[in-house]
This record gives structure tokens, sequence and C-alpha cells, in this order.
């Protein structure tokens, strides 16, 4: 029965590849119970930038990152907007202190992040992609 | 009288932040803050950061110039509603660093880009002007003096509605209009008392394009003032008034109700810009004040900056001037009748003399992030100004030659 045998081992390979795709860079998570499939890279800059509020589909967004290590969210910034995190936190200083947004909530390691996402509705969190697991769903990547 | 909303907002703060105490994500309490240390080369003149400070640094070095601490707590009522208080605490009118209310308004935002707040919210009628206090959120160790200083209100008692349109690929489109009252007290140089700007209803409109390389600005607002100056220039104005029915002089009463600022209506209007490529920044911005009265000139002011960031360093350079019309006094007959009149034409010619402003500052500076939330400044200005033209520096003396450099070291922080 090879063929019945060569669809499981595709859709392994396909896992694997996608897996490979977000290693060791930073990604985009929501719950695995979200209805949300997919970010835009525009809807992530909106929502990490403190200009949309809402989720695909009108939930409260509550967006998260990991704060250790550090190097996630630099990494997450760079090639999200070319901005390294001094400059990052620049701009938020200036939007949360003339009291127009809130910035996105740190939230410890990959551990911590994942716990606070499963159990946060309207959680999008930037996390290590390494660390990604069954509680969440993949919505957006760099290079996809 | 304007309705005291900032009352209100406190109270509602209080309630909600009792009943808010088991829910920790929605309780937040932050701040910023600058130690700051400046020194000029003169002491002809005092420099100081604007008009709300009653004494600038001579050559003994200060802390009083840049030095602030602000607390702000942030309280999410529901998904849309939220509440906002900022207390600061700098060197001020009464020349204490007596803490102030900033902001204290309550926020409605339903997702749809819509923001409307209620309370106390900051004045943003040029770039910067509402976060002028956070030194840590802009490249300086100060917003250019020249541009920034003249401003006379902060934060304003009332109502802004904000509208924010997303139109792709990183790109914004942002509308605001607000209204409501002034409450801030102006120092007078060295004339006793202070002007007082409580009651002026403020008005203002806002349209900001932002993209990702590329910002502009564009803004009008206007100030009505709901009181006049206090003696000695109520004393100087009236008097002008009694000489100009004596001597029949109408021009004499007309310098006299010059002198009046009450009732008058201060316009601002401004275009800024921004643009950054890589490690590249510059920032230039054009405003005019156009105002009925001699004693707040109409000014022209701007500035360019331009800094490259080379890793956690960024070197800057900044231009900045302000010019003002130069009004005369009208004085008529009064130095040819006797010691008092002559006096009082004195004090009239002195006080329309000192309203001008004529200045160029260059300032060559480096900002050094040196951790995620605390930057070190360092910056060397280089002022050149009409010594008749005083209005930034109502201390000076007869004998100042118009410049000054200043030396300056900070450190920003948030936490």
């Amino acid at each position: 029965m090879p063929r019945t045998l060569t669809i499981p081992l595709r859709l392994a390979a396909l896992l694997l590849a996608g897996a490979l795709a977000w290693a060791g860079e930073p990604v985009v998570v929501v719950g695995a119970d979200s209805r949300v499939e997919k970010l835009t890279r525009d809807e992530v800059i909106n929502l990490f930038m403190g200009r949309q509020k809402r989720l695909p589909g009108g939930v409260l967004a509550v967006p998260l990152q990991q704060a250790q290590p550090e190097t996630v969210r630099a990494r997450f910034y760079q090639l999200l907007v070319d901005k390294d995190l001094a400059e990052i936190n620049t701009y938020w200083a200036r939007l949360f202190f003339s009291g127009q947004a809130q910035p996105p909530e740190l939230a410890g390691s990959a551990k911590d992040l994942l716990k606070r996402v499963a159990r946060t509705p309207g959680a999008v969190a930037i996390i290590d992609g390494d660390a990604v697991d069954h509680r969440v769903r993949v919505v957006f990547m760099f290079g996809k | 009288m304007p309705p005291r909303f900032p009352a209100l907002v406190a109270l509602a703060f209080l309630s909600g932040a009792l009943s808010a105490q088991d829910s920790g994500s929605r309780f937040k309490v932050s701040g910023f803050g600058t130690l700051g240390l400046a020194l000029n080369s003169t002491r002809e003149a005092e420099f100081g950061r604007d008009l709300s400070q009653p004494e600038g640094v001579r050559t003994t070095p200060s802390f009083l110039v840049d030095s602030r601490l602000g607390l702000q707590a942030n309280l999410n009522l529901t998904e849309d509603l939220s509440v906002v208080g900022q207390v600061v605490s700098k060197y001020r009118f009464d020349h204490t660093v007596m803490p102030e209310l900033s902001l204290a308004f309550l926020s409605y935002a339903p997702g749809s880009g819509l923001q409307v707040r209620a309370g106390r919210v900051g004045w943003d009628v040029f770039q910067l002007a509402d976060t002028r206090n956070v030194g840590y959120s802009y490249l300086w160790v100060r917003p250019p003096v020249e541009f920034y200083g003249p401003l006379m209100i902060s934060h304003l008692d009332g109502v802004d509605v904000a509208w924010t349109s997303l139109l792709g690929e990183n790109r914004t489109l942002r509308l605001k209009a607000s209204g409501g009252w002034a409450g801030e007290k102006l120092p007078l140089g060295e004339m006793p008392g202070h002007l007082n700007l409580g009651g002026s209803q403020v008005f203002g409109a806002m349209a900001e394009y932002q993209g990702p390389n590329l910002n502009f600005r564009l803004t009008y607002a206007q100030v009505r003032m709901a009181h006049d100056f206090p003696p000695p220039i109520a004393d100087l104005k009236q008097a002008l008034a009694t000489y100009a029915e004596a001597l029949d002089d109408p021009a004499l009463a007309s310098q006299s109700r010059a002198l009046g600022i009450e009732g008058r209506i201060i316009r601002y209007s401004s275009l800024g810009m921004g643009w950054q490529q890589g490690p590249w920044k510059a920032e230039c911005a054009l405003a005019q004040t156009r105002s009925q009265s001699p004693l707040s000139p109409d000014s022209q002011a701007g500035y360019l900056s331009l800094s490259r960031k080379v890793g956690a360093v960024s070197p800057y350079a900044v231009v900045s001037r302000v010019t003002s019309d130069h009004a005369v006094a009208y004085v008529g007959a009064l130095p040819t009748l006797g010691d008092e009149a002559l006096q009082v034409a004195q004090g009239v010619t002195a006080v329309v003399g000192n309203a001008h402003m004529n200045q160029t500052d260059v300032a060559l500076g480096v900002r050094w992030d040196l951790l995620p939330r605390a930057a070190l400044k360092a910056q060397v200005d280089r002022i050149v100004a009409d010594p008749s033209a005083p209005f930034l520096f109502p201390t000076s003396s007869s004998r100042w030659d118009g410049r000054m450099t200043i030396a300056s070291v900070v450190l920003d922080f948030i936490f």
C-alpha cells in the first residue's frame, strides 16, 4: 500500500518544512481555539504598533510579547518595521505618555507566554518560533 | 467657567481603581523622568527651557532647567473605556517643583479608529508639544527652544476627538480636533506676579500622515486669552489710558489698549515633517503665530534636525530659529511731561520691546541608548540672539551681547 503511506509521509515532510521555516525566527501566534487563521503583515504592524485594537472577526486583541530572551522581540521588530528595541521603546513612550495607546504587554519566557495565550481570549503574541506547541497556532511568520 | 473635568475624572479613576484591585493587568502605574544638568557661558542672561520657568541657568550649573519626574496610572474600565492620570514635577512658575496634574481623562476607543477623550488632555499644537516632558521619547536634550519655548500651554481641560484611518502598507492618516480651557500660569521674567491662563478658550485641529519612511503633520490652534496681565503691566495700561484722556491722544489710548491681552486670540499654525531611511533620520517643522497683541508678537519659527544611528549611539545636529515682528511702543508726549510720565513711557517701551524674539540656535549632540529604557544625552547649543529681542531670556541684562553657549547632559528614563 505505498500510496497510503506516501500521504502521511508527504504531510510529515510538509509539516517539517513548515516547522523549519519558522525555526529560530520570531512568529505571531494566537490560541489554538482562536478563530483567527492568518494575519497579514499589515495587520501585525497595526496590532503591535498600537493602531488596531481588534482582531479580524472583531474580538478585542490582547497583544503580548515574549520578554525573555530579549533577542526574540529585537529580531521581530527589526524584521517587521526595521527598528531596534530602543526605537520601539521611544515610539511607545511618545504614544503611551501622551495617553494615546498602550504598548503590548511583556509576558516573561516563552513558557509563561504560551500559558497566557492559551487562557487569554483575543491573545496575539510574538514568540520564538522554536517554542511553538499545540496550545497555539502560528498566524504570521516572516518571509512567507 | 470651565467645567471641573479633572475632578470628575479623578473621582471615576479612584472608584475604578478600588473596584479593580483584583485584576493586575487592568491597572498599571508607569513613569518617566530626566536628570539633567545645564551650564551657560554667560552671566548676563539666563537660559530657560520654556516660558514656564521663572529662572534659567547662568554660569553656575543647574539641575532645574531639564530635570523632571512624571508618574502615570492607566486603568482599563471596559474594552472601550479607560482612564489615564499623570502628574509631573518640574521647575515651575512659582519657583517650586510642586507636582501638577498634566493628564486626567476618560478615554472611549471603540476600536474603529475613533478615540474620544474628556478631561485634562495634552495640547499637541506642534509635533512634540504633548510629550515635551518625556525626554526619553525624543532625540535631543530638549525640544528646540526657539520652536517649543514660546508655547504657553501644555494641557487643556475639555474634549478631543481623534480618528485614525489605516491606509495599508504601514501608512495611517490621523485627524484630530480638540476644544476646552487652559489652566496654567506663566511667570513674567523679573516682574512680580504671573499671567493667568486659566479659563482661556482653546481650540485646535490636526491632520497627520504616517508612512514607513515619511510623516507629515499640519496643525492649527487658537487660544482666546481670559485674563489681562497683572501689575505692573496693568498699572502701565491704566496710566497710559489716563494720560491719553488728559492729552486727548487717540494713539496713546490705542497703545494702552494694546497692553491688554484679555479677549485677544492667539493663532498657531504649523507644518511638520519627518523622514527616516535606515540609520538616517531627519525632522523639520515650521510654525507661525499670529496674535492681536504686541505683548505676544507675531512670530515665525522653524527647525531642522538630522541624525544618524550608529549602533546604540545617535549623533545629531539641529538648527532652530525664531523671529518676531518688531512693534515699537508709542508714548507720544509723555517723556516731556515730567518724571512720572517719563517713567510710564520708559516702562511701556521696555515691556513692548522685551516681547520680541530674534535668535538662532545651532546644536550638536549625541544620544546614547545605554539601556533599553534609559538614554544618556549630551548637547552643546550655540545661541546667537538679538539682545534687544529677549522674550525667551526675560531676565537678561543690558550688558548681554546676545551670545551664549549652553552645555547640557541629561539621563532620560522610563519605567
